[in-house]
């Protein structure tokens, strides 16, 4: 275990024993060329504190993190766990769908899997037993690109309803590429690429999101939860999805 | 197993079982100010300092402890002596039934510890962890920033007298 949140929360019986990875020395923030490497029993209340992290893609990760359950929680929840335990309201997992994030693995052998491949299934069940997560790249800035998180809870703490993810990528006043990801829709997050082919090549704006909204419910899959209504939820999500692309757009052109 | 920790700055060798939670032991040695409320990690009533952070110790393995240093609100002042933070609540009504208050001035000293001079938002994302349904919020967060003024004046003082 690293942070041990969701483990300890299920209050499991009959421990023999531990294995606590938190002393791994995988908990760092690394800056490089490639892209910033986070190591997997980082807690995430870190990601707050690294500057890299600032101002990076329009301020997205702070935004989703603070929308990551409470400051102490933050204190223990890893970015690690978070990935690989994941909840259909896990709140990182969507954002790194958005960014390409690259997983590491160590085990017997050194393998890297890319976020798509990663969340396909619950990523417990991709790793081997022998097999541990390292750590989470995620790219480095790029000029005319930022993103947006937002997240539908009955309150700022409480476990999303809804998260969603966009990063847009802008080129010469169009959009040379769009990622937009959904958590909590279903038990794994996943990305709209229906949506976000519509959005390629395309010169964005507020106008053209609301426009393509009555066109995004129809590429949405069905969305059971027991907390709110799937027809509620399904009729909420374009609202915010329109909503977060219009707040990364605005943060593209704040960029500039 | 056993393992060792530093409690409210004291050296403490504890005998746990894999499967316990920090919670529980510190309740077990005696520290009852650390409170069981809702058990999931959504309340704020057991938070207590592991390393100078907040945590929810209903949460943590006990097992995770070892060579860490663990705070509880025992070990921040006395009823003769309390800490600043501790007088701010009291001077202020942030108190009702109490059994947030623990949590509480421990978020509050990990905030303060890192900044003294924290704007009311800060203080607020310090404080998201803690529930209280008594009192309301108003006070609580008045305590803190009458404790972060004390600190300040404090802190200036000492300059002066550099």
């Amino acid at each position: 275990m690293s942070g041990g949140t969701s483990f300890s929360f299920a209050r499991p019986k009959n421990i023999h024993a531990l294995i606590d990875l938190s002393r791994t020395g995988l908990s760092y923030i690394k800056k490089r060329k490639n892209g910033i490497h986070m190591g997997a029993a980082t807690p995430v209340a870190d990601l707050l504190l690294h500057p890299g992290f600032a101002d990076y893609f329009g301020g997205v990760i702070h935004e989703a993190v603070l929308t990551l359950a409470t400051t102490p929680l933050r204190n223990l929840i890893t970015i690690g766990g978070n990935s690989i335990q994941v909840f259909p309201w896990s709140t990182l997992p969507p954002l790194f769908l958005c960014l390409d994030a690259k997983f590491r693995i160590i085990g017997s052998s050194k393998r890297t899997i890319n976020v798509q491949d990663f969340f396909l299934k619950q990523p417990r069940r991709i790793l081997k037993s022998s097999e541990i997560l390292r750590e989470i790249v995620v790219p480095p800035m790029q000029r005319g690109a930022a993103g947006a998180f937002l997240k539908l809870s009955k309150t700022k703490t409480d476990f999303g309803l809804l998260n969603v993810a966009a990063v847009l990528f802008m080129k010469k006043g169009k959009c040379e590429k769009a990622r937009v990801a959904l958590g909590a829709a279903r038990s794994l997050p996943f990305r709209l690429r229906e949506l976000e082919d519509r959005l390629k090549g395309a010169k964005l704006s507020e106008d053209l999101f609301q426009n393509i909204a009555p066109a995004i419910l129809g590429m949405l899959p069905s969305m059971r939860d027991f907390r709110i209504s799937p027809n509620y939820k399904k009729r909420v999500a374009p609202a915010f999805i329109v909503r977060c692309l219009s707040l990364a757009l605005m943060r593209t052109c704040e960029k500039k | 197993m056993k393992i060792t920790t530093k409690i409210n700055g004291s050296k403490k060798i504890l005998e746990i079982m894999p499967g316990d939670l920090l919670l529980d032991v510190l309740r077990r040695e005696g520290y009852f100010s650390v409170k069981e409320g809702c058990h999931q990690g959504s309340c704020g009533a057991c938070v207590v300092l592991l390393d100078g952070k907040p945590v929810n110790s209903c949460l943590v393995f006990a097992a995770r402890c070892e060579g860490h240093e663990i705070t509880t609100i025992e070990g921040l002042g006395t009823p003769q002596n309390p800490h600043i933070l501790q007088k701010a609540f009291v001077d202020s009504g942030a108190v009702q039934c109490g059994y947030c208050t623990p949590g509480m001035i421990l978020s509050a000293k990990a905030l303060l510890d890192k900044n003294f001079e924290p704007g009311e938002e800060d203080i607020k994302l310090a404080l998201d962890g803690n529930l209280c349904r008594c009192t309301g919020y108003v006070r609580i967060i008045n305590a803190v920033k009458k404790a972060s003024g004390i600190m300040k004046k404090k802190s200036s003082s000492v300059k002066k007298k550099r």
